[in-house]
């Protein structure tokens, strides 16, 4: 019973099976016609679901008349023979593309991710001893700060910046008075105790195939000006002021301004900025820092950059009398390691014959220890000549690299000889160790 | 006695004529007793039909099926006055009908997505833009074949045939350009650039990179001389010289223009502006802007009626037709259609004195009489009505 029930189990599914076949088989050419040009309509409106639209920027030749190429004309000329008129365009096009729904959720995080204001910030705590100094001098100086950054692209090509700077805390040079300015982070409070300032608030503008920068708003020209690649930081590389900026540049503080640079190919750049020496609410054009520079950057053998700039400006407590300088900037790699690097600079005052200058040159090392090729060693000299005197001073640092967004940074600043602008005297052989901690985020 | 026979007898045949034309009379009009270039066809994109109203009466005389998925988009009588060619978009194919029998006479396989086309004056060749693919198909219409199917276009969305019927003139939606292709051969013999977009997409990506208008339809003058190209995301209009197919001249217009409209005598072109709900008056002799009208938001077309006497300005966002003087270039009257409608396009009449609109969210077609500008409504056409078409308009206005 149980064996016929088990066979008859087994042969109804296979006799359905055969019976459904004979009714497909059985059915009429037409039903299947109709049934095969069904599935066939419905396979083509699945091909339409996975259609999708896509944007392509291109260039085009215009030619006079209207006449659109793709490509440069055959001879890079027109029909009529002129040359065409290359510009950019927008084209769409439809595509058949399955995109996954991982795509999508990128495609759309990415979507979301440019259209945000990028915040970032860096964070420092400093600490200075001054040693081997007067009596009275010899203090422990504690200096903080933090950076906001605000970065926005409302176009291509365009780009606003705007960085909030908190800091508190004077450094030794309430004590010292030095030419050089033995922290030049401290530099930024204007001799107050502490201050919330907008450092700089710019719009960044790009022309002309992208070789034409326009930088407009409160600026800090040092930025764009007399640069070095081993020695303009305080942040993270040399404290002194001397070692930051060359002295001969006499920058204003931080304000209304504008810079155009010109990217002329073959690593050759011109830079010409202007800049405000007054607080905004004065007048912004009078007596204005004006600054010109020519910029090259070589990759021969191994890579350097090597700039030349002249500037005009006034007197900070007299501004109707004019400053003429001139200086070079060069950084030159000597192995993927070490890098070398020498500034020098020019000052001429209206109606005093006498020419003021500084120079300073360096080293810096990349990899210093084994195993921590992150980690950088930074040695370097100045010797500065301006009204108040001759200053020489020398510092090294160590950058130890803890992670991306943590390093500690140890260094010692020698003051060998130089005025105290402060008690009027002298300083010699005044020692200054120093520890930073920064914090990037 | 044969004399009272011949009475009777002319008695008879004298009482007998109006009966059988009475019961003549009372047997089913088909088309086939209708001016066929006069009639109203309107395409019902999400019922796959076609609707055929009488003008003359406003009634529905005929509706025609095209097939499960069809979704036409655009229908017109051909030039032969006999046969509607339809772009059957859902189905990529291209159908030619028999307005008469309703039959189905050809069904031609083209690229994705046709949309737009149009015929030349002998009807034998039609030119179709597959919008999905960027294709043009050149259909044998006769035949009922696909010629060639043409590539290096963005969206071909306007065409326009030359009266000479020697070049066809297409806009690229989703370019800034306009083709121009040989009728015989099929070749692309130039590609003109209208709007330069490059800078201002740099400046403003999110807008101009998300989407593109590019140009709706290029508009022949009457005479053909001269092809107006309505640039959207350019803010333009350019002016193509159909003989040496260069542009002559290009008009800072409004806001996203739409697209050119020529009026009944040639006079004017006027463009409306869908970023500042302006429309722009051309003359074409001048090829000037003289006037800008303020008219409504999302503007879908502009029909001329009365012999181009007034213009009827369709405001899809204000579900209302804005008519103008066009001789004073003054605002008659605004006719409200109705509230929360999608009006779409319309045709006018052969001789001028109505306008036929259709309406896609509630399934009508709108008669407006352009003598007094009263309004009817033509309902339950079939389902989502995308525009209309009459042979012999007018003023044809399809594209949109």
């Amino acid at each position: 019973m149980w064996r016929r029930f088990s066979v008859l189990s087994t042969a109804m599914p296979l006799l359905g099976l055969t019976m459904m076949a004979d009714a497909v088989r059985a059915a009429d050419p037409p039903e299947t016609q109709r049934l095969q040009e069904r599935i066939r309509v419905l396979e083509e409106r699945l091909d339409k679901l996975e259609r999708v639209e896509v944007i392509k920027k291109t260039v085009e030749y215009i030619c006079p008349g209207g006449e659109i190429f793709d490509q440069s004309p055959p001879g890079g000329r027109c029909p009529d023979g002129s040359r065409p008129q290359i510009r950019d365009t927008v084209r769409k096009s439809t595509v058949a593309r399955r995109e996954s729904i991982a795509e999508k959720i990128e495609a759309a995080l990415q979507d979301a991710e440019g259209k945000k204001v990028a915040v970032n910030g860096a964070a420092r705590g400093t600490l200075q001893q001054v040693a081997n100094a007067e009596d009275g001098q010899n203090q422990l100086f504690g200096e903080g700060s933090v950076d906001l950054t605000l970065l926005y692209r409302p176009m291509v090509r365009a780009t606003l910046f705007v960085d909030i700077e908190a800091i508190a805390g004077p450094g030794p040079d309430k004590k010292l008075g030095s030419l050089s300015r033995v922290n030049a982070d401290a530099e930024t409070l204007g001799g107050q105790d502490e201050k919330l300032t907008v450092r700089e608030s710019w719009l960044w503008l790009r022309f002309v195939n992208d070789r034409l920068d326009c930088i407009i708003g409160k600026l800090d020209l040092t930025n764009y000006f007399e640069r070095n690649a081993f020695a303009n930081d305080e942040t993270t590389q040399f404290f002194n002021g001397a070692l930051v900026n060359n002295p001969m540049l006499k920058q204003p503080l931080n304000g209304a301004g504008v810079v155009v640079r010109w990217d002329a190919g073959r690593d050759l750049g011109f830079s010409l900025g202007g800049q405000t020496t007054h607080d905004l609410g004065r007048d912004l054009l009078s007596e204005p820092f004006v600054i010109g520079e020519i910029d090259y950057h070589s990759t021969r053998l191994i890579e350097g950059n090597y700039r030349l700039w002249v500037r005009v400006s006034s007197l900070s407590t007299d501004h109707e009398r004019h400053m003429y300088g001139g200086g070079i900037s060069i950084d030159q790699l000597l192995t993927p390691q070490l890098g070398v690097f020498v500034r020098a600079g020019v000052n001429q005052i209206e109606s005093i014959s006498r020419t003021f200058s500084a120079a300073s040159a360096g080293l810096r090392w990349t990899g210093p220890l084994w195993n921590r090729p992150r980690d950088r060693l930074g040695v370097g000299y100045s010797f500065q000549r301006d009204v108040p005197g001759d200053e020489q001073v020398t510092e090294v640092y160590y950058n130890l690299f803890l992670t991306d967004h943590l390093s500690v940074i140890g260094n010692v600043e020698w003051l060998i000889h130089g005025p105290n602008q402060v008690t009027g005297r002298t300083n010699n052989n005044a020692v200054i160790p120093g520890i930073r901690a920064v914090v990037v985020f | 006695m044969l004399r009272h026979v011949l009475t009777l007898g002319i008695f008879l045949a004298l009482v007998s004529t109006p009966l059988g034309s009475a019961r003549l009379s009372a047997q089913p009009k088909t088309l086939a007793d209708y001016d066929l270039k006069a009639l109203a066809i309107v395409v019902n994109r999400d019922s796959s039909d076609i609707t055929v109203i009488d003008p003359a009466t406003d009634t529905i005389i005929k509706r025609i099926p095209l097939g499960e998925y069809t979704n036409a988009h655009m229908a017109m009588l051909n030039h032969d006055g006999k046969k509607l060619i339809i772009s059957a978009t859902g189905r990529d194919r291209f159908l030619v009908v028999d307005l008469v029998t309703g039959q189905v006479e050809h069904t031609i396989v083209t690229g994705k997505a046709p949309e737009h086309f149009d015929a030349t004056p002998d009807g034998r060749r039609a030119f179709v833009g597959n919008m999905e693919d960027s294709t043009v198909s050149v259909i044998d219409v006769h035949e009922g074949r696909e010629l060639q199917r043409i590539t290096g276009f963005f969206e071909p969305h306007g065409f326009s045939v030359l009266p000479d019927g020697s070049k066809v003139y297409v806009s690229s939606l989703g370019a800034h350009e306009v083709a121009v292709l040989d009728t015989t051969s099929g070749r692309m013999l130039k590609r003109l650039a209208i709007g330069d977009v490059g800078r201002v997409a740099a400046r403003d990506p999110q807008r101009y990179l998300s989407s593109i208008k590019g140009i709706v339809n290029p508009t022949l003058t009457k005479d053909g001389a001269f092809a107006y190209a309505a640039d959207s995301d350019a803010g333009v209009v350019a002016i193509i010289d159909t003989r040496t197919d260069k542009i002559v001249k290009t008009l800072k217009i409004g806001e996203q223009p739409w697209r050119a409209y020529n009026s009944p005598d040639g006079r004017w072109m006027l463009v409306p502006n869908n970023g500042d709900s302006t429309v722009s008056v051309i003359d074409t002799t001048s090829q000037k802007i003289v006037a800008q009208l303020t008219a409504g938001t999302e503007m879908t077309g502009i029909n001329f009626a009365m012999g181009g006497s007034k213009a009827y300005v369709i405001s899809r966002g204000d579900s209302t037709v804005y008519v103008f003087d066009m001789k004073t270039f003054g605002l008659v009257t605004r006719l409200k259609i109705g509230t929360n409608l999608a009006l779409e396009t319309a045709a006018t009449t052969a001789d001028g004195t109505k306008i036929y609109l259709a309406s896609s969210t509630n399934d009508s077609v709108y008669a407006i009489d352009a003598r007094t500008d009263q309004v009817k409504q033509i309902a339950d056409v079939g389902r989502y009505p995308w525009g209309v078409s009459i042979l012999a308009a007018a003023s044809p206005n399809y594209c949109h």
